[in-house]
């Protein structure tokens, strides 16, 4: 009776392994053929050592066999697990058609947590005196231009100040033949990563989030530094900025890789 | 019967050394590798039962604790971190 309960544990065992094996072959990407090699010839191999078991009874050998069984169900679910995560953390894509990641960091930051919603904004009609005056009385180095539809319509900094006035005198001058008219900006949804990267291979030092048209908010170099350090207080504390902004830009694009 | 057996194990063995061969990535190769130790320690037993030596289990204990080792260190290698870490 042993026998047959034996070698019908074995056989089926073995069709186990066999199909895992197949699975290990045919399977997309190295995800799947873990999970279908692993389950399948794990479950096989301990079919065949406990037929052995069941087969021999508590000789030396079934009593063996039984403890390989147990370190095999023990081990073979952790290598695994610990192989999976090598693979993801190696850097190996999941298959193209896999429809969720979630090991994925859920906590992407995204331009809504970081930008500034109080925007002061000026009207392309208006003097460009009247900017310099905004932006010296808010000691920011640059304003959104938004006309009387509230659409965004040119940015205006004091780089452009400065290069207008070293052509033309600025007393009359109307803010919109100072501005920059083709300005970059992301929506509420963009990740804060890519605004980063956009910013420091333009040299821009701000980017205006636009939503259905209108300027919802804006996202300097400051805001991502602060959220970078984590620091919240809005006083600088270092004097060269661009090479702050860098070495952060820099440095979360390693560890986001790694 | 035993024939069929063995003939089946070892084309699984065959099919992980495809696999390990292939590749295309390393993890590919690494979960070759610890399937086809799984399916050794399988075969190893078989073979206890079949050739009535009882030395074959020991090999497949020992082969099952040293595939579980490797494994573990491919992945170390593969997070990027050293062994003693």
């Amino acid at each position: 009776m042993s026998e047959i309960i034996g070698y019908s544990l074995i056989s089926v065992g073995i069709l186990f392994d066999l199909l895992g094996c197949v699975g290990l072959i045919r399977l997309p990407d190295v995800y799947n053929r873990l999970q279908a090699a692993t389950k399948s010839v794990t479950m096989g191999t301990c079919m065949i050592l406990f037929g052995v078991f069941v087969k021999s009874g508590f000789t030396p050998l079934g009593a063996k066999a039984l403890l390989c069984m147990v370190f095999i169900l023990i081990t073979s679910p952790t290598a695994a697990h610990a192989l999976a995560r090598g693979a993801y953390k190696a850097g190996v894509r999941l298959w193209q058609k896999s429809v969720c990641d979630f090991y994925e960091p859920v906590n992407i930051l995204r331009a809504r947590d970081v930008m500034s919603r109080e925007v002061t904004f000026i009207n392309p009609d208006e003097k460009l005196e009247k900017a310099i005056e905004i932006l010296t009385e808010k000691k920011i180095s640059g304003l959104p231009v938004v006309n009387s539809e509230s659409t965004l319509v040119g940015i205006i900094t004091e780089k452009d100040i400065i290069s207008y006035s070293a052509k033309r005198k600025i007393e009359k001058a109307k803010v919109r033949e100072a501005m920059t008219a083709k300005v970059t900006s992301f929506p509420p949804e963009a990740e804060v990563e890519k605004i980063a990267d956009t910013i420091s291979k333009n040299k821009f030092r701000r980017v205006p989030i636009v939503e259905n048209g209108k300027v919802v908010g804006i996202v300097s170099r400051r805001d991502i530094i602060q959220i970078l350090t984590k620091k919240k207080d809005p006083t600088p504390t270092v004097k060269d900025e661009d090479d702050l902004f860098n070495s952060l830009n820099r440095k979360k694009r390693k560890v986001g890789g790694g | 019967m035993i024939e069929i057996y063995f003939s089946v194990l070892v084309l699984c063995c065959f099919f992980c050394l495809y696999r390990i061969g292939r590749g295309p990535t390393p993890p590919d190769r690494a979960v070759g590798i610890d399937i086809l130790g799984i399916v050794v320690v399988g075969f190893c037993a078989l073979f206890a039962v079949f050739t009535g030596r009882d030395f074959y289990i020991n090999i497949a204990i020992a082969w099952s604790l040293l595939s579980f080792i490797g494994t573990l260190a491919i992945v170390k290698h593969l997070e990027g971190k050293g062994f003693d870490e």
